[in-house]
């Protein structure tokens, strides 16, 4: 075992501290610091990435829980310990959902990307109208759009890409409707997506043919109508063709199998073990409740009135049972927890500063023999 | 049967047949029940890195430091230019990988860093948290002992309020153990807490008791009527 | 048998006999329920504005929170207030996805001609990790569909036209957090405003949660909240009340199960206690 000195003691002590410091430091100042000194900084701007690398430090951990699983029943399989069939199946079901939900993962990324490039259309329309009233002088800003060859190709030729991607983009969605509507198996409800769809690439090719003899050096205020027309006609295709495009990626292998790991078992097999509670606390009930002295008979009736106030029986016993449940919880169990509320949160207040200051530091001060 | 039907009939069966592998455990614990319980644990254990990974990790780090977010328009212009500050996530991304120092012995410290990094941002904003809270709980605390409505005296909300205010400070005064002699007011009040605080454990006692028996009646009418109903359609189809 | 074993199977027999023999009774009023629908009823919601609602249950707490998520998601959609759904716990990301899309079927079928779409009725967020440090941000951000990127099929929320014009944290009017783990009700109170703005906030709570979560209604931090099944059951009533059509027969079955199985666990306290006492006084006399 390696030993370590007191003083490289005293350095780790030290450094440890100082990042248990730094971890509350910004957070604490940001939320004491008045908005305008927040925003005077750029702190504001700046907020939404830190926030985002404080929940990544936290997320790189989750590669302790896999090792550790790997290893404890890895090991267990090549030793053939006892019990190694049973971390044969924990493996088995560990990459089965890896699998499956990397495989779906895949495939929705290809829908995505797949509506996307529908998405472009509308986008680029709009682009091109703020981009020549930035250049124009008709509004102001910097231009957004950023061209590899340096400067922004000429107007016509970007209505000319337009025209083209436009065509071939509804082209692509035609064949694909026609290949959708012949599936065995396609729902009624798709076969009316489809036809929102298809009525969606019709209006995008109408507005499409308007665009087709723009050819000006600038755009005048009917170009830029048929423009905005093209741009929201492409919104309405993008949304129409992403639910079908939904609604087609539910009945892939990949999210079936999904749902048979994530619904068939993970989610029966979870209510199924919390479910044995239910019957361990009838169990208990029988054994366990026992009324011996006057606060636990206080502490039993009050149970009895939530119980009785809270179910279809109660009210059959007595009309009142609800109305009374209701002031119980309302009034002296609201201000019993209220006081155990307060008393926590100010004891959890103390500890939390006492953890960022690391005067608990207890678990920092190992010292080695 | 359509594909669809089908595999939501194979999910059923297979949920089923897991549930009663679990409830088998009420007769005694067996090979059924425990081939299930590891199964569960395995897909539990895959679940979070990988949903981690899908929903955050990727999208929202690993695309914008690649700089996939920007868009490819058709003319060949780009929707923006690239931002290399998002490749300062990497900062974060070494520093989280700290947590990995635990493997080995010589340098397991290192992990203590990160790991006081996370307490110390969660100590700053448990601070925040305690105040955003517990400010308005205290405000809400301040209940008028004399409520009057429409020009009358509301006896039903004037009582109420003082039960409440009474029960509050007799509660916390059961917890001060700090000050206080014995004889005095408050020594001699502090145990009239303990009664009342019985009070709020069989409210929650009896809270608790509908919890776990909801989780039993799911999974029982589960059984009953869904799964059920699957068998049938097998052993119709069958 | 086992006395043990015997106890077991008169608790599954309780909870059985009212699911095979579809017993349903009236569920008892819930009067926090009746606000919670008065609440979410009530609330002014423009174009442009939205309700968010957190799902951060998992398979342990689903028989509580996940028709308490049908019931408020019910009546957000029949108000036609556009819904962002987003969850702190991974194990929620299949509810996410097959609640609403349940509801607005099953919506869609009640009122013919009428549609409940993915990106106009509700836009799924997906799992959001970072607890407290994710809220505290995403209330600070100025643009919510810029900050939380792409739904889960990896589409730009800012696409969704419902969406599109969030903005900042004054256009979310209700947010619901249904949960039935710890702390994380507790993030959305302490992080969930900003300059002195506070959504309409409510709450589906699991039984165990109810005592503390009434200390929220009291100091008005929490506007609503559904108290477990019984919460649910009441709310799907009222709901039923003003939508006739509504179809709440399977949750009033489970409710009714739910009774049953507390007349048995009043009934194995009793008995326990008269075998204690009756045992006790033997060995006193003896």
């Amino acid at each position: 075992m390696d030993t370590v000195s007191i003083g490289q003691v005293d350095i780790r002590r030290r450094v440890t501290r100082i990042a248990t410091f730094l971890g509350g430091a910004y957070f604490f100042f940001y939320f004491v610091s008045p908005q305008s000194v927040i925003e005077h900084w750029g702190i504001q701007e700046a907020h939404e990435p830190i926030s985002n690398g404080f929940i990544v430090i936290g997320t790189m951990a989750i590669g302790l829980g896999i090792i550790n699983i790997l290893s404890t029943h890895g090991s267990k399989v090549i030793f053939k310990r006892k019990g190694w069939q049973y971390s044969v199946a924990l493996l088995l079901g560990f990459l089965a959902i890896v699998v499956t939900t990397a495989s779906q993962w895949l495939e929705s990324l290809r829908v995505s990307e797949r509506v996307q490039s529908v998405q472009v259309l509308g986008d680029f329309a709009q682009r091109i109208i703020e981009d020549d009233q930035i250049v124009s002088g008709r509004r102001e800003g910097v231009v957004k759009s950023m061209s590899p060859a340096g400067a922004l190709p000429p107007l016509s030729a970007r209505i000319s890409a337009l025209v083209h991607y436009s065509e071939l983009q509804v082209r692509q969605i035609h064949a694909d409707v026609a290949r959708w509507r012949i599936t065995p198996n396609t729902s009624q409800a798709q076969h009316e997506l489809l036809n929102e769809l298809e009525q969606a690439s019709r209006e995008v090719e109408g507005a499409t043919v308007t665009l087709r003899h723009l050819s000006s050096a600038s755009l005048g205020s009917a170009d830029e109508g048929a423009l905005q027309d093209l741009s929201r006609k492409a919104g309405k295709l993008a949304s129409a063709f992403s639910l079908v495009m939904r609604k087609n990626a539910s009945s892939t292998l990949s999210q079936r199998m999904y749902d048979l790991l994530y619904n068939g078992l993970f989610n029966h097999l979870g209510s199924a073990m919390f479910a044995l509670l239910g019957v361990y606390i009838a169990a208990a009930a029988y054994r366990a409740f026992r009324i011996r002295s006057v606060e636990s008979a206080l502490m039993m009736i009050a149970a009895l009135i939530v119980m009785l106030g809270q179910i279809s029986f109660g009210k059959h016993l007595y009309s009142e049972l609800p109305a009374i449940r209701q002031w119980l919880l309302e009034v002296p169990n609201s201000a019993a927890f209220r006081a155990i509320r307060l008393g926590a949160g100010v004891a959890g207040l103390m500890l939390a500063i006492r953890m960022w200051l690391s005067i608990e530091s207890t678990s920092f001060s190992s010292r080695s023999k | 049967m359509d594909s669809a039907s089908l595999w939501t009939l194979s999910s059923t069966l297979i949920g089923g047949i897991a549930t009663l592998a679990i409830f088998s455990f009420l007769i005694r614990e067996n090979g059924f029940y425990r081939f299930f319980e590891h199964i569960f644990i395995g897909v539990a254990a895959g679940i979070a890195p990988m949903l981690t990974l899908r929903d955050f990790l990727w999208p929202q780090i690993i695309d914008p430091m690649r700089g996939v977010t920007i868009t490819t328009y058709p003319d060949g212009t780009l929707s923006g230019p690239y931002q290399p500050l998002y490749l300062l996530y990497i900062v974060p991304m070494i520093f989280g990988s700290l947590y990995y120092a635990l493997y080995s012995p010589r340098h397991a410290w290192l992990a203590k860093v990160v790991i006081g990094f996370t307490l110390g941002a969660s100590g700053a904003l448990a601070i925040r948290g305690f105040f955003s809270e517990v400010i308005p709980q205290l405000a809400g605390s301040f209940k008028p002992l004399v409520v009057i409505s429409s020009g009358a005296i509301s006896w039903s909300d004037s009582i109420n309020n003082v039960i409440f205010v009474a029960i509050l400070l007799l509660v916390l005064n059961y917890f001060f153990f700090t000050f206080g002699k014995e004889g005095s007011l408050q020594g001699k009040s502090a145990p009239l807490g303990r009664p009342l605080l019985m009070v709020c454990f069989g409210a929650f006692f009896g809270s608790t008791v509908m919890a776990r028996l909801a989780l039993l009646v799911e999974r029982v009418q589960f059984l009953l009527q869904d799964w059920w109903t699957a068998v049938h359609t097998i052993v119709g189809i069958g | 048998m086992e006395p043990r074993r015997l106890i077991y199977l008169l608790m599954i027999i309780a909870v059985a006999a009212p699911v095979m023999f579809g017993l349903s009774q009236a569920p008892s009023r819930l009067v926090s329920a009746e606000r919670m629908y008065s609440v979410v009823d009530t609330v002014e919601v423009k174009p442009g504005e939205v309700a968010l609602v957190w799902l951060d249950f998992g398979p342990n707490t689903v028989a509580e929170n996940e028709p308490q998520a049908v019931v408020l998601l019910e009546h957000l959609f029949r108000r036609r207030i556009p819904v962002l759904l987003l969850s702190q716990y991974q194990q929620a990301e299949g509810f996410l996805r097959r609640i609403p899309q349940e509801i607005a079927e099953r919506l869609e079928r009640e009122m013919v001609g009428q549609t409940w779409r993915y990106g106009e009725a509700w836009v799924n967020a997906g799992f959001k990790p970072g607890g407290a440090i994710f809220i505290q941000s995403l209330v600070n951000a100025a643009d919510i569909p810029k900050f939380l990127g792409r739904d889960v099929s990896g589409m730009p929320i800012s696409n969704f036209p419902a969406f599109a014009s969030i903005g900042g944290v004054e256009r979310v009017k209700i947010v619901g957090e249904i949960t039935g783990l710890v702390g994380v009700f507790d993030s959305i109170v302490q992080f969930f405003q900003k300059n002195g703005y506070r959504p309409t906030l409510v709450h589906g709570c699991t039984s165990i949660t109810i005592p503390e979560a009434y200390i929220f209604l009291d100091s008005g931090q929490l506007k609503g909240l559904l108290e477990g099944i019984a919460g649910a059951a009441w709310y799907s009533e009222v709901i039923k009340k003003h939508f006739p059509l509504s179809d709440n027969s399977k949750l009033l079955v489970t409710n009714t199960a739910l009774s049953a199985a507390h007349i048995m666990i009043i009934a194995l306290i009793f008995a326990g206690n008269v075998v204690a006492f009756v045992s006790r006084s033997r060995r006193s006399r003896g």
